[in-house]
């Protein structure tokens, strides 16, 4: 079985690589964007709303051989609705992204609730080909549509006091079935230091693929800063909140000797029960011989970040 | 008092059987247990798996797990049930063998086979140290379940296979130090049957 040559992964990419182009010869042919979507054979791919007439695309990832939608929304951790892979894609029907409301909180000036199309409206969407290195030693190329967290944050005005930004996910269990269980202490925190909250590479995420976010991958709202392990990419964000205190984030207050506060991408400090070295490349190589990859220390962004950990032990602030 | 049709059932079960109830059933029965594996591989053949590696790996070692339960249930079912199914357990118990050599297998394409890798691994990483003992201790109950081999071993074979006690436990450890969550309902469950079916064996020696 060669997952690379499906003809799924080569449909999709192809088209997508090509979607402008290609979009403006549909409509030209008035035949309209229908046409686009129907070439996709996920239905996940109807779910969102286009969002490529609203963004620009950026130099970021250029270079990165992108995996499939299908692999993309069909291969996710997302706890809230179940712990396997396959889970969220099933499941994540019962999650109403829309409205939705953000609650601005804490050390900052201008504190209130957010209605979500307020809140993402001011800003130009962008489009950011990501790496995204999961912890446990899998990783994936993810063209993302988004806002700088930066220029999001400081519309806010934190004060002189806000050290760290703290994200919540929603806390619903009937939108959230797998709440009901106590895999995780619910609702899921996660937490940044406002320097690395400000780094232009922190991205605050709406779409993927040029679409809304399918809900499986953090509709409507979600973090990804890609120098980290994708469990600081906290999804489905309801709350936003500035302290002076560092906090302790969902993974870590669940076993803080294997998940850290930092999970800066570092293939030199294993998770205690199994190797950073190396990652598995969704989608890539073949049945018997995977596609393997050294990891790089941060993920390979360290031009942009590594300057936010000078004079830190990464092997102590895991 | 037990009713009159319970007795006559068992009567009427005992004279029949189940041979004579349900045709071929040991051929069904291997068709049944090989299912799980027909259905991985049509997935794997059709494309349907994002990440083969965890997508079989997962389910095989599931799998495995769940029949090495099932083949415990059989020495309790016996004491309720008017009929043997002892004749099953070791199909049942070898296919759990052939799970979790599927299992392992994955494991090592995943590690390109490369096995000074896979030394580490075992040396370094509890859950994996304990998932292989099991393995070769399954390893080593397969190979001793032929029928030679229990004529062969006579009264030790039955101590030997005591070892599955042994291997039930590792396997449960296996798992939930293998989960990213420690307060992971899956493999409490598991673990929960595995101190029942290993309790209820407890009991019936006094």
């Amino acid at each position: 079985m060669m997952k690379k040559i499906t003809e799924y992964f080569v449909t999709s990419e192809a088209h997508y690589l090509n979607r402008r182009n290609f979009i403006k010869q549909s409509a030209r042919l008035g035949v309209g964007l229908a046409t686009f979507r129907a070439f996709s054979s996920s239905a996940e791919w109807m779910q969102g709303g286009g969002l490529s007439d609203k963004m620009i695309s950026t130099d970021y990832g250029k270079e990165l051989a992108l995996n499939s939608f299908k692999e993309i929304t069909n291969y996710n951790n997302f706890y809230e609705f179940g712990t396997s892979k396959r889970n969220p894609a099933k499941n994540a029907h019962t999650l109403k992204p829309k409205p939705w409301h953000v609650k601005v909180s804490g050390e900052c000036l201008k504190q209130g609730d957010y209605d979500l199309e307020d809140f993402i409206a001011p800003y130009q969407l962008e489009e950011r080909i990501y790496r995204f290195r999961c912890v446990e030693a899998w990783s994936m190329v993810i063209p993302w549509v988004g806002v700088p967290l930066a220029s999001a944050l400081k519309i806010f005005q934190p004060t002189s006091k806000a050290k760290y930004v703290v994200f919540k996910t929603l806390l619903d269990k009937t939108q959230m079935p797998w709440q009901n269980r106590p895999t995780l202490d619910w609702p899921y925190i996660e937490g940044l230091t406002i320097a690395e909250a400000m780094n232009p590479l922190s991205l605050l995420v709406v779409g993927l693929y040029g679409k809304t976010l399918p809900n499986q991958n953090g509709a409507p709202l979600r973090l990804v800063v890609p120098w980290k392990y994708g469990f600081k990419n906290i999804k489905s964000i309801v709350s936003i909140h500035f302290q002076e205190t560092a906090p302790l984030n969902t993974w870590q207050g669940q076993a803080s000797s294997e998940y850290g506060f930092y999970a800066n991408v570092n293939p030199a400090v294993d998770h205690p029960r199994w190797s950073q070295a190396r990652e598995r490349i969704i989608g890539g190589g073949s049945f018997f011989s995977p596609e393997k990859r050294k990891t790089k220390l941060f993920n390979g962004y360290g031009n942009e970040v590594a300057h936010l950990y000078t004079g830190l032990d990464l092997v102590k602030n895991f | 008092m037990k009713s009159r049709i319970y007795t006559q059932g068992l009567i009427w079960l005992r004279i029949f059987n189940l041979h004579m109830v349900i045709p071929w059933q040991k051929p069904l029965l291997f068709i049944l247990l090989l299912t799980p594996f027909l259905l991985l591989l049509s997935d794997a053949l059709l494309g349907n798996l994002i990440d083969p590696i965890e997508e079989i790996t997962n389910p095989t070692g599931q799998w495995a797990l769940r029949f090495l339960l099932l083949s415990l249930l059989i020495t309790p079912l016996n004491k309720i049930l008017p009929f043997s199914l002892i004749k099953y357990r070791r199909m049942i118990s070898v296919f759990s063998f052939f799970y979790a050599c599927l299992h392992l297998s994955i494991y090592l394409i995943d590690q390109n086979f490369e096995l000074q890798l896979v030394l580490v691994d075992v040396m370094k990483r509890p859950y994996i140290t304990v998932g292989f003992s099991a393995f070769i201790l399954l390893f080593l109950l397969t190979i001793t379940s032929t029928n030679k081999m229990v004529r062969c071993l006579g009264g030790r074979w039955k101590k030997l296979h005591r070892l599955i006690y042994l291997i039930i436990i590792l396997v449960i450890v296996h798992f939930y130090w293998q989960v990213k969550s420690s307060t992971d309902i899956e493999p409490m469950i598991y673990g929960l049957i595995a101190l029942l079916l290993l309790g209820f064996r407890i009991n019936w020696k006094r």
